[in-house]
């Protein structure tokens, strides 16, 4: 496992943490399981509050930010990783109850550009 | 179904508002464990922490007591080896589980309670990861009693987690007619 890889895999960890636990209190209307990789990914790419994802997942979320950025910041850029984690998660996303989840990720990996 | 005045106390504090949702269960469990791990100073817990796409489910095990510390650590040391072997077999729609550090293995463990008799004594854990949204933290833990019966308040004190145990001790309840399975940490 690289560097980024594992970065990236601990960060989404503290994404998942933040709007998962706590039976989802810091979940905001519209949250979707995807915003998580999605909000790592962006902050990995230095386009903190990017329209792909809604205002309030970056609203109150510095701290959060913040951390994800500071354990990102170190890592080899890699597009090889990035793509295995966009994969990975895509594979995954069906999983969630909302049938939704996978269309937008889907338009979100479209939207996003993979190159680190 | 008879039970003590001491059973049906300890079953109504792990209760939200004294519930009497399945009651009989948790008091038959109650009892069940409280004559299974009886009075050894040393038992040993298990709590895992199991993140997937539904959320954050926490589980409790009670798993053994025994007589001395040593004896305890050494089977807390290999359960903890066995829990970690097993999640390891498992498959998770197709994806393996992996091992990753430690250190951040237990963001999820409630904190025993301020001044509970009963103390952790033996602590061991492991993070398996599957994917990047499927988590399990595992918790292996001998707690030190005050000599008193293993199952009692301390015990819910130092655990701290009443709506886990309630659910073990509803398991340990249903499984005493043999319809049901024993709740066991080795679950997939």
């Amino acid at each position: 496992m690289s560097d980024l890889s594992r970065a990236l895999s601990i960060c989404t960890d503290e994404v998942q943490h933040h709007y998962r636990a706590m039976g989802g209190s810091n979940q905001y209307d519209g949250f979707m399981n995807w915003h998580i990789p999605a909000f790592v990914l962006l902050i990995y790419q230095g386009k903190v509050g990017s329209d792909l994802l809604p205002y309030r997942a970056w609203h109150k979320t510095e701290n959060l930010q913040a951390l994800v950025k500071l354990k990102l910041e170190d890592t080899e850029p890699n597009k090889e990783t990035l793509e295995e984690y966009v994969e990975s998660v895509t594979s995954q996303i069906p999983r969630f109850k909302n049938e939704k989840e996978v269309s937008q990720w889907l338009n979100f990996v479209k939207e996003f550009n993979l190159a680190p | 179904m008879n039970f003590s005045d001491e059973i049906i106390s300890l079953g109504k504090a792990l209760s939200a508002n004294g519930a009497q949702y399945k009651a009989n269960e948790l008091f038959q469990g109650i009892k069940n464990e409280q004559i299974r791990l009886g009075k050894n100073p040393f038992a040993v817990v298990v709590s895992i922490n199991s993140f997937d796409m539904d959320g954050l489910t926490d589980f409790v095990f009670l798993t053994d007591s025994f007589p001395s510390k040593d004896a305890a650590v050494a089977y807390a040391h290999n359960l903890s080896n066995a829990l970690l072997e097993f999640q390891l077999k498992q498959d998770n729609w197709g994806r393996p589980w992996a091992l990753v550090e430690s250190q951040d293995a237990t963001p999820y463990l409630s904190k025993p309670k301020a001044n509970c008799s009963f103390k952790v004594t033996y602590f061991d854990s492991f993070k398996a990861v599957s994917g990047e949204f499927d988590r399990k933290y595992v918790i292996t833990r001998v707690i030190e009693t005050d000599g008193s019966m293993v199952v009692g308040q301390a015990l819910f004190d130092v655990i701290n987690s009443d709506s886990e145990l309630w659910s073990y001790f509803v398991g340990v309840g249903e499984s005493t007619g043999g319809e049901r399975e024993r709740p066991t940490p080795f679950m997939s």
